[in-house]
């Protein structure tokens, strides 16, 4: 007995079987949906079987790569073999009306009605042959038949439930495996570089660390700054001094006495010096704070 | 499976490849930032090991003058030397411009902190800072 289906309504299915029905559904396809035969085949599983029926549906059927088969192993090297057309259910059930979201599983009607001998169903006659297959009949052919909606929720379905897409192939399977390969590919290439960058950054991190306690670096970057900024003015304050003493001293016109240097002040001296020569000279790249001549003496203040 | 649409695969195929894309972007980016990171601490640490081994640092700065003075230029010559706490003192008497202007040279070209400068013919009075 099949639990979850028990509280599902089933629903006969035929070509022009309209329905609606909100609920869960168990659909039991009548025999215009699917081609049914018992085979001979010397072969262990069902999966073997299958493999086979294309091949012996050739005879009676055309297009068999385009069909779907299902197996069911009745004893020994005999199989009841299903062929069905995927997309011919789907739309029909589509037609009918009953939601796809709604559909709880579907059967072969050759499965499940093997306790009525023959029925109805949306005015089509179906009755079972000698051989147990259920096939479907010219209506008048049957005389006492009963109209298997009325007796529907007494059959207990079996667990040989119908492997059916309930989607519409815009892609063959093969496109879509080979989509999704792609697809997966391409997702681990990335997960892979993913981690490879994340183990380098790992190891940046950590190599900057190492750097920082090397280098004896304060444990902050504004720190850091601070202080290399503070020795840059160092730097160019030093500098600053240097250029302007060997401007001084390179001009050989000018007498140099002394020369005074205090913090950031030069205070120079010459002898036997223009005065406006020497402050030209200087005022050229530096403010003269002052420039006095006393007797034979110039002297000049100038700020770096 | 069946009932599963291969378009909704495929769609949350395309998701995990987009999610993996933007946080390799993410990862990748986050890559050349610590690189840019670590080459720029690089230059800092050499330039912070450059500046603290030299100007104010007092072994730099004594190791410096004593590699001057100890030159036979300027050892007959009369150096008075003072080491106070934050700077040292130093000054050359001599006749001689050539040697004065040597130890010019030579102390204006290292990485000394020049407090103080007093050049005349004779002498050289210089005060270097260690702060």
């Amino acid at each position: 007995m099949n639990l979850v289906s028990s509280n599902s309504k089933k629903v006969f299915l035929c070509s022009n079987t309209k329905i609606d029905e909100k609920g869960k559904v168990d659909i039991i396809l009548s025999p215009e949906f699917y081609w049914v035969r018992v085979f001979d085949i010397p072969v262990k599983s069902t999966t073997q079987a299958r493999h086979v029926l294309p091949t012996l549906f050739e005879d009676i059927l055309e297009n068999v790569n385009e069909l779907s088969y299902q197996v069911i192993k009745l004893e020994d090297d005999k199989y009841l073999c299903f062929a069905y057309e995927n997309k011919k259910i789907y739309e029909s059930i589509k037609k009918s009306g009953i939601s796809l979201s709604s559909i709880n599983s579907v059967y072969f009607a050759q499965n499940e009605c093997n306790n009525i001998e023959q029925f109805v169903a949306e005015n089509k006659s179906f009755l079972y042959t000698q051989d147990g297959i259920l096939v479907k009949v010219p209506n008048g052919l049957l005389n006492d038949a009963t109209n298997i909606n009325t007796i529907l929720d007494q059959i207990e379905l079996s667990s040989n439930k119908v492997e059916i897409k309930l989607y519409n192939n815009v892609l063959t399977p093969k496109q879509i495996y080979s989509l999704v390969a792609v697809l997966l590919v391409l997702a681990c290439v990335n997960f892979f570089k993913f981690y490879d960058y994340k183990n380098e950054n790992a190891k940046l991190e950590e190599k900057t660390e190492i750097l920082k306690v090397n280098s004896n670096l304060p444990s902050s970057m504004i720190q850091t700054n601070s202080i290399l900024k503070k020795y840059k003015n160092i730097a160019s304050k030093e500098i600053k001094k240097r250029e302007a003493i060997a401007y001084i001293l390179e001009n050989k016109a000018i007498k140099l006495k002394k020369l005074k240097l205090e913090k950031d002040v030069l205070n120079l001296q010459f002898i036997n010096t223009d005065k406006r020569k020497a402050d030209a000279y200087i005022s050229k790249k530096y403010k003269i704070l002052s420039s006095q001549v006393t007797s034979l003496s110039l002297d000049i203040k100038v700020k770096l | 499976m069946n009932r599963l649409n291969p378009l909704y695969v495929i769609a949350l195929g395309i998701t995990i490849v987009f999610v993996s894309f933007f946080l390799l972007k993410e990862e990748v980016k986050l890559y050349n930032e610590n690189n840019n990171e670590f080459s720029m601490i690089q230059v800092k640490a050499k330039e912070y090991k450059d500046f603290k081994s030299s100007w104010n640092n007092k072994a730099f700065v004594n190791k410096t003058l004593n590699q001057i003075l100890r030159s036979s230029s300027f050892k007959s010559q009369k150096i008075l030397r003072v080491d106070t706490k934050n700077s040292v003192k130093l000054k050359m008497i001599s006749d001689n411009p050539r040697i004065l202007n040597s130890l010019l040279n030579k102390i204006l070209n290292k990485k000394l902190i020049i407090k103080k400068l007093e050049l005349d013919k004779t002498y050289i009075d210089l005060e270097i800072g260690l702060k």
